[in-house]
C-alpha cells in the first residue's frame, strides 16, 4: 500500500503547488505555438534543455523554465497555445479537491444523518431511509447532470467548484448514511453501551464516546471508494460543459477540446489529463483494497 | 406472490414519489425554456409571455402536475419544446437505440466476467491470479472518457471501424441484411468502451461472491469429504454465491438505460444520453422529466426483479429471517 | 430496602393479565395471551439491606426482565418498584440519574461489557466520568484504587480490555460497579461461562468486598449451587412469577414448590451436595 500512497501524496502535492510546479500559469497563451507538439529534452554537457534554450531553475518563483521566446511544453500545447503540463497541474486542484472535498461532504451528511436515523430509531429512521430510496431509485449520473443542469449555467468558477462539490456530495448521502446507520444500530446494542447507559450516560456521551469510534472504519473505507468515484464526476460534468468553465482548467474542461477527434488524432497530447486520472484511481484502488483486506481480518 | 406484490406496490410508490419531486423540482428552478429568449432584447417580454401561456408554463403547480400525469397516461409524457411533439415517441426512438448499446454490451461483458471470475476465484495465490488483478485495476483505473477517446483515435488511425454515430451516411438506402451490418460495425466501439467498464466491476464480485462461498463452512467440509471439483463447483458452490450476483445482475439490468450516457454523447451514439443532454442544456423540461423517469423506472424494475428473483431462489428470504426485506426491519 | 409490588411486564402490548393467586401453581411455560409476551406476572420480592438474595430460575421465566425493570432499562406494564422508600417509577431524569449511582448491574458477558477501544483505567472510571465526579486523575486514582481492590495490578491499568483474560475482565466490570458506590448490587448472569474455579474466586471476592462495603446483592443466575453458596435467601421464579422466596438453608431442607424441588434434584444430580 505505500507505494499507492506515495503516488497519491506525490500527485497531490505537485497539483497544490502548481504555482510553484509549473513552468506557465494556466491562461497564459503562447498564440505563436497551437497545438505544439512536446518539448523534447535534451542534455548538453549535463544540462537540460529545450530546444536551443537551456532551463532555468527556481526563476520566477517557480521550479523550472525556459527564457523567452523558448517554450518548454512537457506535455505541449493545446488550441490556444496554452502549456498542457501547466493546465493539468492547475486543472488537478479542480478536479482532485472536487473529488475530496464532495466526499467530505457525502460523508458528513452520511455521518450526521446514518447516526440520527440508527441512534434514534423509530419514525426518523423511517423518513430517512424511505427518502434515501429516493435518491437511488434514481441513476445517479442523470440526477447528478439534472441538478446541475436544473441550476443557472453560467457562473464563475469558484461559484462552479463549490456548486459541484455541495451538488455532488449532497446527492451520494445515502450509501454512506446506510451503513453508517448500520454500525450504529449494532452498537449501540453492545455490552458497553448498555452497561454505560446503566451508568446514566446521555445519548451524546453515548455517540460521542463509544459509537462514533465505531464509524471510523466504515468512513475510511467509503472515503476511499467514493474520492475517486466523485473525481470521474467533476471530470464528467466539466466535460459536458456543466461544470468548471474556461478559461479555469479541469481535466474534465481540458479533455472537452479533445472531442472534435480530428484535433485529438493530430495532437494526441490533448489527453494528457485524461491519462493523469489514471494513476489517481490506481491510488485510491490499491488504498481501498489494502484497507477491505485489513478489515475483513 | 404477496412478498411479489407488496415489492410491486412499494416500487409504484417509489416512481410516483420521484415524478412529484422532479416535478417539483424543476419547477423550482429560476428559469425556463424560454429563459434565454428573454434575453434576447428583439423579443418583446409580451410575446415571450404569450408563448408561456400557450405552453401552459404559467398554470398552477398542481395544474400542471395533473395534465403532465394525464399526458403520462396517454403515452406521451408532455410536450418537447425543442422538438414540438409530445415526449413520448422521441423517447421510444432513442430508448431502442440505447437499449440496443447497453443490451450488447451487459451481455458481453456478463458471458465474460462470470467464466473469468470463477476461474479466477478458483486460481487464488497464483501468478495468473496476480496478473489478471492487475489488468482489472488497471481497466477500472482508466476512465471511460479516456477508453472511449483512445479507441476513436484507433478507429481513425485504422479505419478498421466508423467513427462515431450509429449508421453510415446514405444507410436507408442499403438492403435489411445490409444496414443491419452498417450498425454492427458501428456497435463494436461503443460496445467495447462499456463492456470493458463493466468487466472489472462484474469479474471482481464474481470472484468475491465465489470465494467466501469457498470458504463457508459447508464447502470446506464438502472438499474434505472428497466430492469432485466439478460437481462442488457448479452444484454448491455457484448456488451459494448467487445472492450477490444476483443482486449484480439486477443492478445491471437496472442500468441498462443509464450506464451508457457519456458513451453516446463521445461516440455520438444517438441514444437516449445525447437527448437528455441537449434538454439540460436548453431547460426542455418535459424531456428532462421524461428521460429521468423512465431511467428511474428502469432502476426501479431492476431491483424489484432482483429482489423477486432473490426471493425464489434464496429459501432463507422467503422463511424471512432477520434482517431480510422479507423478515424484520430492513 | 428494594420492595417490588405486582410487577408485571407484558412484551407487545396489551393488558396485563389480572394476578391469579398463590405460588403453587402448575408449571406453565410463559403464556401468550392474545397480544403479547407476558414475561412478569405480579411479581411480589422484598429485600432488607445487607442482605444477599439468590434469584434462581430456568431461562425465560423472567429474572433478567425483573433486573432490567428495576434498573430502568424496561418499563414494566405495571406494579411498582420501591427503592429505599422512593417509587422508582415516578423519578424525572435528574433523579434517575443520581439513583443510578446507588444501584449497578453486572452483565453476563465481562467481553461484552467492556469497549475493547478503552484501557483498563478508563473502563473503571468511566461511570465517574460519566457522571462528573472529580477531575480526570482524581477518576484515574480512584479507577486504580477500584482495580486493586477486586484483586488485580494496579499498574495494569493502562493496558486495554482485551489484553485481560476473561476472569479479569468480569473483575474489572465488578471494579467498575463499585466506582459509584452502589447500595445494591445486581449480577444478572455474571458467573456463566467462567470456569469453576474462577467462579470460586469472584465467589470469594464478593463475599469480602460485601463485607467490608456493606453491600445488598441480588444474585440472579439459574445456577442453585451458586445461589446456595452466596445468598442469604433464595426466590425461585418460574414463568414470570416467584414460586417461592425462603432463607437459604430453609429452601434447601423444606423445600414447598415442585419448581424448588426439580431444580434442587437437577443440581444434585451434578454431585452437588447442600451444605
Amino acid at each position: 500500500m505505500k507505494p499507492a500512497l506515495g503516488v497519491l501524496v506525490l500527485v497531490h502535492v505537485a497539483v497544490l503547488g502548481a504555482g510553484f510546479f509549473a513552468p506557465y500559469d494556466y491562461a497564459e497563451q503562447h498564440r505563436e505555438f497551437p497545438y505544439a507538439p512536446p518539448t523534447p529534452i535534451h542534455f548538453r554537457d549535463w544540462r537540460p534543455y529545450a530546444g536551443e534554450y537551456p532551463l532555468r531553475f527556481f526563476a520566477k518563483g517557480r521550479l523550472f523554465g525556459v527564457d523567452e521566446p523558448g517554450v518548454v511544453f512537457l506535455f505541449g500545447s493545446d488550441g490556444f497555445g496554452r502549456d498542457v503540463f501547466s493546465r493539468v497541474l492547475y486543472g488537478g486542484q479542480v478536479s482532485l479537491f472536487t473529488g475530496l472535498a464532495a466526499c467530505a461532504v457525502s460523508l458528513a451528511f452520511g455521518l450526521g444523518l446514518g447516526t440520527l436515523a440508527g441512534f434514534w430509531g423509530g419514525w426518523v429512521d423511517q423518513v430517512l431511509m424511505r427518502g434515501g430510496e429516493l435518491f437511488l431509485a434514481l441513476p445517479w449520473l442523470y440526477l447528478l447532470l439534472a441538478v446541475r443542469g436544473f441550476l443557472p449555467l453560467h457562473i464563475e468558477p469558484v461559484e462552479a467548484f463549490l456548486l459541484m462539490v455541495a451538488i455532488i456530495g449532497t446527492v451520494g448521502w445515502v450509501r454512506p448514511a446506510r451503513l453508517i446507520r448500520g454500525v450504529v444500530l449494532s452498537g449501540r446494542e453492545r455490552g458497553f453501551v448498555l452497561a454505560a447507559r446503566g451508568f446514566g450516560a446521555s445519548g451524546a456521551y453515548l455517540i460521542r464516546r463509544h459509537i462514533l469510534p465505531m464509524t471510523f472504519g466504515v468512513i475510511l473505507t467509503q472515503a476511499t471508494v467514493l474520492i475517486p468515484q466523485y473525481i470521474l464526476a467533476e471530470v464528467t460534468l466539466s466535460f459536458l460543459g456543466l461544470g468548471v468553465a474556461e478559461p479555469a482548467p479541469s481535466w474534465g474542461n481540458m479533455l472537452a477540446e479533445a472531442r472534435q477527434y480530428h484535433v485529438l488524432v493530430s495532437h494526441p497530447w490533448l489527453l494528457a489529463p485524461g491519462l493523469a486520472t489514471v494513476p489517481v484511481l490506481l491510488g485510491y484502488l490499491r488504498i481501498a483494497d489494502c484497507v477491505l483486506e485489513s478489515t475483513a481480518k | 406472490m404477496k412478498y411479489a406484490a407488496r415489492r410491486a406496490v412499494h416500487a409504484l410508490f417509489l416512481l410516483f414519489g420521484i415524478s412529484v419531486l422532479s416535478f417539483l423540482f424543476s419547477a423550482a428552478v429560476p428559469g425556463d425554456y424560454f429563459s434565454d429568449l428573454q434575453l434576447d432584447s428583439r423579443v418583446s417580454p409580451d410575446t415571450i409571455a404569450g408563448l408561456r401561456t400557450l405552453y401552459g408554463l404559467d398554470r398552477p403547480l398542481p395544474a400542471r402536475y395533473g395534465a403532465w400525469l394525464a399526458s403520462a397516461a396517454r403515452g406521451e409524457f408532455g410536450y418537447s419544446l425543442t422538438y414540438h411533439g409530445p415526449v413520448g415517441p422521441l423517447l421510444g426512438q432513442r430508448i431502442k437505440a440505447t437499449l440496443l448499446l447497453t443490451g450488447v454490451a451487459t451481455l458481453l461483458a456478463w458471458l465474460v466476467a462470470v467464466p473469468v471470475g470463477i476461474w479466477n476465484a478458483t486460481h487464488r495465490g497464483t501468478w495468473r491470479d496476480s496478473a489478471l488483478r492487475l489488468v482489472l485495476a488497471l481497466m477500472l483505473s482508466i476512465p471511460d472518457l479516456l477508453l472511449a477517446f483512445g479507441l476513436l483515435v484507433l478507429a481513425v488511425e485504422t479505419g478498421w471501424f466508423p467513427v462515431g454515430g450509429m449508421r453510415s451516411v446514405g444507410a436507408e438506402e442499403m438492403g435489411a441484411g445490409a444496414q443491419v451490418w452498417d450498425v454492427a460495425r458501428h456497435l463494436v466501439l461503443p460496445v467495447a468502451v462499456l463492456a470493458m467498464g463493466m468487466l472489472p466491476v462484474l469479474i471482481r464480485h464474481i470472484r468475491a461472491g465465489m470465494s467466501e462461498a469457498m470458504e463457508a463452512p459447508f464447502a470446506v467440509s464438502a472438499r474434505a469429504q472428497g466430492i469432485p471439483r466439478r460437481r462442488l463447483l457448479y452444484r454448491h458452490l455457484l448456488p451459494a454465491a448467487l445472492n450477490p450476483l444476483i443482486s449484480l445482475f439486477g443492478f445491471s439490468l437496472g442500468t441498462l438505460l443509464s450506464a451508457s450516457l457519456l458513451i453516446e454523447v463521445v461516440m455520438g451514439w444517438p441514444g437516449l444520453g445525447p437527448l437528455f443532454l441537449e434538454a439540460i442544456l436548453a431547460r426542455d423540461f418535459g424531456v428532462v422529466l421524461g428521460v429521468i423517469l423512465i431511467s428511474a423506472t428502469f432502476l426501479v424494475m431492476g431491483n424489484l426483479a432482483a429482489d423477486l428473483m432473490l426471493y425464489w431462489a434464496d429459501p432463507r428470504i422467503r422463511a424471512g429471517g432477520p434482517g431480510t426485506a422479507a423478515g424484520g426491519q430492513g | 430496602m428494594l420492595r417490588i409490588r405486582e410487577l408485571t411486564k407484558v412484551y407487545g402490548g396489551g393488558k396485563a393479565p389480572r394476578r391469579t393467586d398463590s405460588p403453587p401453581q402448575a408449571r406453565q411455560p410463559a403464556p401468550q395471551n392474545a397480544s403479547g409476551l407476558t414475561a412478569l406476572r405480579g411479581v411480589n420480592l422484598e429485600l432488607a439491606r445487607g442482605r444477599t438474595l439468590g434469584l434462581v430460575g430456568p431461562s425465560g421465566s423472567g429474572k433478567s426482565t425483573l433486573a432490567r425493570c428495576v434498573t430502568w432499562f424496561e418499563e414494566p406494564t405495571s406494579g411498582e418498584i420501591w427503592f429505599e422508600d422512593r417509587d422508582l417509577r415516578r423519578l424525572d431524569a435528574r433523579a434517575r440519574r443520581r439513583m443510578r449511582a446507588e444501584i449497578q448491574i453486572i452483565f453476563q458477558e465481562p467481553a461484552a461489557s467492556l469497549n475493547p477501544r478503552f484501557t483498563a483505567a478508563e473502563a473503571v472510571a468511566e461511570p465517574l466520568a460519566i457522571q462528573g465526579r472529580g477531575s480526570r486523575r482524581e477518576q484515574m486514582e480512584r479507577a486504580a484504587g477500584l482495580m486493586e481492590l477486586v484483586g488485580l495490578a494496579r499498574d495494569a491499568a493502562g493496558r486495554r480490555s482485551h489484553e485481560f483474560s476473561g476472569g479479569q475482565r468480569q473483575r474489572l466490570a465488578i471494579a467498575r460497579a463499585l466506582a459509584l458506590e452502589p447500595k445494591l448490587l445486581i449480577l444478572d448472569e455474571s458467573f456463566t461461562g467462567l470456569d469453576v474455579r474462577l467462579q470460586e474466586q469472584i465467589c470469594g471476592l464478593l463475599r469480602d468486598l460485601r463485607q467490608r462495603l456493606g453491600l445488598t446483592l441480588l444474585l440472579i443466575t439459574h445456577d442453585l449451587a451458586l445461589a446456595a453458596a452466596m445468598a442469604d435467601e433464595i426466590a425461585v421464579m418460574e414463568a414470570g412469577a416467584i414460586v417461592e422466596h425462603a432463607a437459604t438453608a430453609e429452601l434447601l431442607a423444606r423445600p414447598r414448590h415442585e419448581r424448588t424441588r426439580a431444580l434442587i434434584e437437577a443440581t444434585m444430580a451434578l454431585g452437588w451436595k447442600p451444605a
